[in-house]
């Protein structure tokens, strides 16, 4: 169904594409080389997926990509903007990149974040495309954040920070609501960026108090590679009250890749966790840090 | 691992791009980011052309944030470069989609009383708004000064050089060479010491940007999330140039000298070779190639011939300096054959000594050959990425060496080093970088024998910033002076190289940060190290 979606908005566009005259005449101007007689010319704009739902949750990832095909028979760089309606926010304005010109054709995209700020009214948001004449219409369903059920894990998608952040990683991928260690390479875990430098910190920090009685810390481990030779070894679990820093859970020699850490109910607007050494000595490795409601 | 010949085929039969390309001017898309390089460069043209509304377009605010720059001079000319970016950090550097005039000037006072050229460049959005003007008629082996307007607005003067007549004698030319500014580690200080001792020429020798960025917090630009992340798209590699370019110290040093520039792996991305990047499948990384190629050559002092077809750029070649010296700016990148086993660091093995691979790929390694052959230049220089030096990078009797230097290609170095000693050329001297620490060595036949003839001299330099503060010497540069008698000399910290050369003599100075983590670190010389004419060992100056 999804699939259906997308290429009929293709072939909706390119009929505007192909009556612009193709923006693949300057290229090959430049490039001296024959027109040739095969199709004509163009550029074709989509984007998927065709909507979007999202809510106000700061770390998480609401993507759209963005994507150009090349389905004229000389290569062209060509160029998309995205703009949203007020307030959404989009990390990029615009696209450009080099289209090949191969059969079959080779479509070229980009992933776009969009940023619901906080108090953003719900309904529907209007995220627009456009590639010369070309218009794409994307619909960003705004919804309301769901109450948290008694065994929710409430960091999930909260504000993550931390003391620095490798350029392969994303400090959101701790709170990403992934912990399995198989997709770590995909950017679902926190990695710091100074080689065998410490202590790290990696914090959640929510715009309400919330009151807490567990936190679980997710380090990283493989079967082949477990957490006792990659994971954090030293580190304390930590809970701001009143301003100042509790330490909940010291731990040294760790070699486990999930560490519980139970207390007695606190209410706080954030919790971090402080790395002394990591079992690697070179990296501390969060693959997911997450908060319950006392049971 | 052949599959590459229709590539290397298409670059070494290109045909210079086209002159005039004034149809491509009239009819303008949103859509098309144009691929007319004579475009940018008509600027070498005086005339304005007739009247249009790219004529009077000015923009609002100062265009000239991201500094000037010459480069790859020659005896009469000389490449000048700036971009109009009034909003160097938003899309499009703040421009709208028109096609702006530029005028230049060129002056042999820095005042500009006495202007000797001047004209007008007409700077297009498919571009990035960039002018490159090839700026011929000048005097040989002169001092200039250059500056350009837009609007009310007029940009930093910048001084070039000319490069010498052909067969002129010059008694001293002053060089210095970098690579390797990561900006996520470290400030470019390094660059105000270049920058104070105007040089006649710089060697930029690649990974002018990194394709990644790191959040270490020593820059206040570190966290922002588009300075971090992989740069795939040309929007991602343009504004990383924007980002790195807007450091106010690297602007000084492009104002002080004119460059001569390669790229290495990460104008790209991290170790790429040919058709290889990592797991990326072919055809998405020469997508990405293009897009690194086409930012690259918008913001660098190139001239048309470098100007990149898709993901093809001949950016291989050479520059005379008079009959003192003669510079092989080489490709050890888009050529070259896989990193043997894997990569990393291994023993010297059945892939690594392959003669059928080729770190520069063989049409080059003749052209390298016959040009060094037929040079009448006292100093040979090569401008290039990575050492050629054996580097054993482990204690005692086991030996392993990176498979991403000459190491990982040692039939090309034993090609190269033995077609020097086959036939007879003098004075060889490689400049390189890549390693982020100093390496000085005698480059030799046969590195394991210590009595073998040394042919040629390679000065190392470091990063001007990758690697943060290091240094005097680590302990893997303790391991490299001991396994490597062929090593004359070795420094961790990060900094540059100056070099004075003279028809007897070249000498190196070695020009060391305390600290680059700090922005207020301090610039001073670790080490002088020389070459006399006729000798090719290393000498303590």
């Amino acid at each position: 169904m999804k699939k259906t979606l997308i290429t009929t908005v293709a072939v909706a566009v390119l009929a505007t594409a192909v009556a612009a005259g193709g923006p693949s005449d300057e290229a090959r101007a430049a490039t001296g080389q024959p027109r040739g007689n095969a199709a004509r010319p163009g550029v074709v704009l989509s984007a998927s997926p065709t909507s979007l739902v999202a809510n106000e949750l700061p770390c998480l990832p609401t993507t759209l990509a963005v994507t150009l095909t090349n389905i004229g028979p000389e290569p062209v760089f060509a160029d998309a903007t995205m703009a949203a309606e007020a307030p959404i926010v989009l990390t990029d304005t615009v696209f450009s990149t080099y289209l090949p010109a191969t059969d079959p054709d080779q479509p070229v995209s980009r992933d776009v974040g969009v940023r619901v700020p906080r108090g953003t009214a719900p309904g529907t948001y209007d995220i627009t495309l456009a590639s010369g004449r070309q218009r794409v219409v994307v619909p960003l369903t705004v919804e309301g954040v769901p109450e948290p059920g008694p065994e929710t894990n409430l960091a999930y998608g909260q504000q993550a920070t931390a003391s620095s952040t490798h350029g392969n990683f994303r400090v959101c991928g701790a709170v990403d609501g992934d912990s399995d260690y198989r997709n770590w390479s995909t950017r679902t875990g926190w990695n710091d960026a100074t080689r065998g430098t410490f202590p790290d910190w990696l914090a959640v920090t929510w715009p309400e108090p919330v009151e807490l009685g567990r936190i679980e810390t997710v380090t990283y481990g493989t079967p082949t590679r477990p957490a006792a030779l990659q994971g954090v070894k030293d580190f304390d679990v930590q809970v701001r009250s009143g301003g100042e820093w509790l330490t909940v859970g010291t731990y040294r020699d760790n070699t486990l890749d999930r560490i519980v850490t139970t207390f007695d109910p606190i209410t706080t607007d954030s919790i971090r966790v402080v790395v002394h050494a990591s079992n690697s000595g070179d990296y501390s490795r969060i693959l997911e840090i997450e908060a319950f409601a006392p049971r | 691992m052949f599959i590459g010949c229709r590539f290397r085929a298409q670059v070494m039969s290109r045909p210079a791009p086209p002159a005039a390309l004034t149809a491509a001017t009239r009819r303008r898309f949103l859509t098309v980011t144009g691929a007319a390089a004579a475009l940018a460069l008509s600027g070498a043209l005086p005339g304005t052309g007739p009247a249009s509304a790219a004529t009077t377009a000015r923009p609002a605010d100062d265009p000239f944030t991201l500094g000037v720059a010459s480069g790859d001079p020659l005896p009469d000319g000389v490449v000048l470069w700036t971009r109009l970016a009034p909003d160097p950090l938003a899309p499009f550097g703040g421009m709208d989609q028109r096609t702006y005039p530029v005028q230049w000037e060129v002056a042999t006072d820095e005042r500009f009383r006495h202007v000797v050229r001047r004209g007008t460049a007409r700077v297009a959005p498919e571009f990035s708004h960039t002018a490159h003007v090839d700026v011929r008629g000048l005097q040989p082996w002169r001092e200039y000064f250059y500056r350009f307007r837009s609007g009310g607005f007029i940009s930093p003067v910048g001084r070039t050089k000319t490069a010498p007549a052909p067969e002129q004698q010059v008694s001293r030319l002053s060089l210095a060479f970098a690579s390797c500014q990561a900006i996520f580690d470290g400030w470019f200080t390094a660059y105000r010491d270049l920058a104070a001792r105007h040089h006649d020429v710089v060697l930029f020798l690649g990974d002018y940007i990194y394709e990644f960025g790191n959040n270490k917090g020593i820059r206040p630009g570190d966290a922002d999330e588009h300075n971090a992340r992989q740069a795939v798209t040309l929007d991602d590699y343009r504004l990383r140039y924007s980002y790195y370019k807007l450091d106010p110290d690297l602007q000084a040093a492009h104002r002080s000298a004119p460059w001569i520039v390669v790229f290495d792996d990460h104008e790209v991305v991290d170790n790429w070779a040919d058709l290889n990047a990592g797991n990326t499948p072919t055809d998405q990384f020469l997508v990405r190639r293009a897009n690194a190629f086409r930012a690259y050559w918008e913001h660098m002092p190139l001239r048309a011939p470098q100007f990149p077809q898709g993901p093809d750029m001949q950016l291989y070649r050479r520059l005379r300096y008079g009959r003192l010296a003669e510079f092989s700016m080489l490709d050890t990148r888009q050529y070259r054959d896989d990193q043997a086993n894997g990569d990393g660091t291994k023993p010297p093995n059945d892939a690594s000594a392959d003669p059928a691979r080729s770190l520069l790929g063989f049409p080059q390694e003749r052209w390298l050959l016959d040009g060094l052959t037929e040079s009448r230049a006292r100093w040979n220089v090569l401008g290039h990425q990575t050492a050629i030096t054996l580097l054993d990078t482990v204690a005692g009797p086991d030996i392993a060496v990176p498979m991403d230097t000459w190491d990982g290609y040692s039939a090309s170095r034993d090609r190269l080093l033995g077609g020097i000693a086959d036939r007879g050329i003098q004075n060889v001297v490689s400049l390189a970088g890549d390693l982020h620490r100093s390496v000085v060595s005698d480059l030799a036949l046969d590195f394991h024998d210590p009595d073998s003839r040394v042919v040629a001299t390679e000065f190392v330099g470091t990063s001007i910033s990758s690697g943060e503060d290091g240094q005097d010497l680590d302990a893997g540069g303790q391991v490299l002076l001991d396994e490597n008698p062929h090593m004359r000399f070795g420094n961790f910290q990060r900094g540059y190289v100056s070099c004075e050369i003279t028809p007897d003599l070249w000498r190196s100075d070695f020009r060391v940060c305390d600290r680059v983590t700090v922005p207020d670190g301090t610039v001073g010389s670790r080490a002088v190290l020389a070459v006399e004419n006729g000798v090719a060992a290393v000498q303590q100056a």
